[in-house]
């Protein structure tokens, strides 16, 4: 218990001689540094990470997840094998963490481990789409019935189609059309070269186009 | 000459202006090539991602977050290894016998060559002590005498004193003076038994 000459706030005890007995409260000291978590840059958290600060990791895994999932879904075209190699993904941020060097940002390191993750994954297990009922969250106010329907018979055609083609061609197309990378940083990613990357992207939209039929018009 | 494949992508990407390929304007096939990249980027790029419940978002912190606590609580060995759930369950199959031996043995160890039992303690040099009363056996042909006890000097003999002592595994100087030689014979042969099937997997 801590003794002090302060100004009577909420939650302390007003004494007769003048003092003010401060309780240590842990919950908002620890909400306190959850507040200076949340205002650090990446490279500070990371560096947060590597002194082994409380909720460090969880605060990048809680910016990030949404993104790594995503990434992840498209790879292989349902949730449960999207949500286990999101964690494999960020077990495996934490122990290359301290490799980190911040050349490129937090999100494309993320990118490149979730690529590998998903690559090592899908090679040796064939990627098992989810069925069409499995499209949710739809806003259709302001489509008939019979529109949403072939929208989302659409949709999961497409995510399908996009886990169903060649590993390279689908890293390429996956992290340039849906996690706007640049060429060279999807190059740096999967060890490539920008040209390489060009060619994969331009072969997996013909590879999509045949697949998803007439869906193309 | 058409339009190489890096070319069409960043037309269709629209990285590059279609005014900087005149070819373009001449050639029927790439406009049509070039169009059909449009069109299938544009069914593409409509298509989201299902979004999950909302109370997977959490869900998924917390795997990670246990996650990552067990790989912070796992030898450094295993964890560069990458050893998983099932090769942690093989650990522990493995281990628990092995862990039960290695006491057993640290434990003979102590009990036929710690210093109390080795003339710093009372007992004559080479004769038991057990339950604190000098018992009269005699150690060395008791043991030459038993296989069981043989084998478990030979596992012990490499042992050293301070490591064991160091490590936690002494007893009371009776304990396992008393144990084994309170055994019957059956339960020495089973326990041979084990002992052997135990170092003949290791």
């Amino acid at each position: 218990m801590a003794r002090a000459l302060a100004w009577t706030t909420p939650g302390a005890t007003k004494l007769d001689w003048g003092l003010t007995v401060v309780q240590p409260n842990p919950a908002a000291a620890a909400d306190a540094v959850s507040v200076r978590l949340h205002e650090l840059g990446e490279p500070e958290l990371v560096a947060a990470c590597l002194e082994g600060r409380i909720g460090a990791f969880d605060l990048i895994v809680e910016r990030h997840r949404r993104t790594v999932y995503q990434l992840c879904y498209r790879f292989v075209g349902n949730h449960e094998d999207a949500s286990d190699l999101s964690q494999d993904v960020f077990l495996r941020a934490y122990r290359g963490l301290k490799n980190f060097r911040g050349q490129s940002s937090l999100s494309t390191w993320l990118h490149r481990i979730s690529v590998n993750v998903c690559l090592n994954r899908v090679s040796v297990k064939a990627p098992q789409t989810e069925p069409i009922e499995n499209e949710q969250h739809v806003d259709t106010r302001s489509e008939s019935p019979s529109e949403h329907v072939l929208r989302g018979e659409r949709a999961v055609r497409v995510r399908a189609a996009v886990a169903r083609l060649p590993e390279k061609q689908r890293a390429a197309l996956i992290l340039r059309m849906y996690h706007d990378m640049s060429h060279q940083e999807i190059a740096d990613a999967v060890g490539s070269s920008v040209g390489a990357v060009k060619a994969n992207v331009f072969h997996a939209l013909q590879n999509l186009k045949r697949l998803i039929g007439e869906d193309v018009r | 000459m058409h339009l190489n494949e890096g070319q069409l992508i960043d037309l269709a990407e629209g990285t590059r202006p279609e005014s900087a390929e005149p070819h373009l304007a001449s050639c029927a096939r790439c406009r049509a090539e070039l169009s059909e990249l449009r069109a299938v980027m544009s069914v593409a790029a409509g298509v989201e991602v299902p979004e999950p419940s909302p109370l997977f978002w959490d869900h998924l912190s917390m795997r990670v977050h246990d996650a990552v606590a067990a790989e912070a609580t796992r030898p450094r060995g295993s964890a560069a290894l990458g050893l998983g759930r099932a090769s942690s369950l093989w650990s522990w199959r493995v281990l628990l016998p092995a862990a039960a031996l290695a006491a057993l043995v640290a434990a003979a160890a102590v009990s036929i060559r710690s210093p109390s039992d080795m003339g710093g303690g009372g007992s004559p040099a080479g004769t038991a002590s057990i339950g604190g009363v000098d018992s009269g056996v005699d150690v060395a042909r008791l043991v030459d005498d038993d296989p069981l006890l043989s084998l478990l000097a030979d596992l012990a003999g490499e042992l050293d004193w301070d490591d064991v002592v160091g490590a936690g595994l002494t007893t009371s100087s009776w304990s396992v003076d008393r144990v084994v030689l309170e055994m019957s014979a059956d339960e020495r042969r089973e326990l041979r038994r084990i002992l052997s099937e135990e170092l003949t997997k290791s």
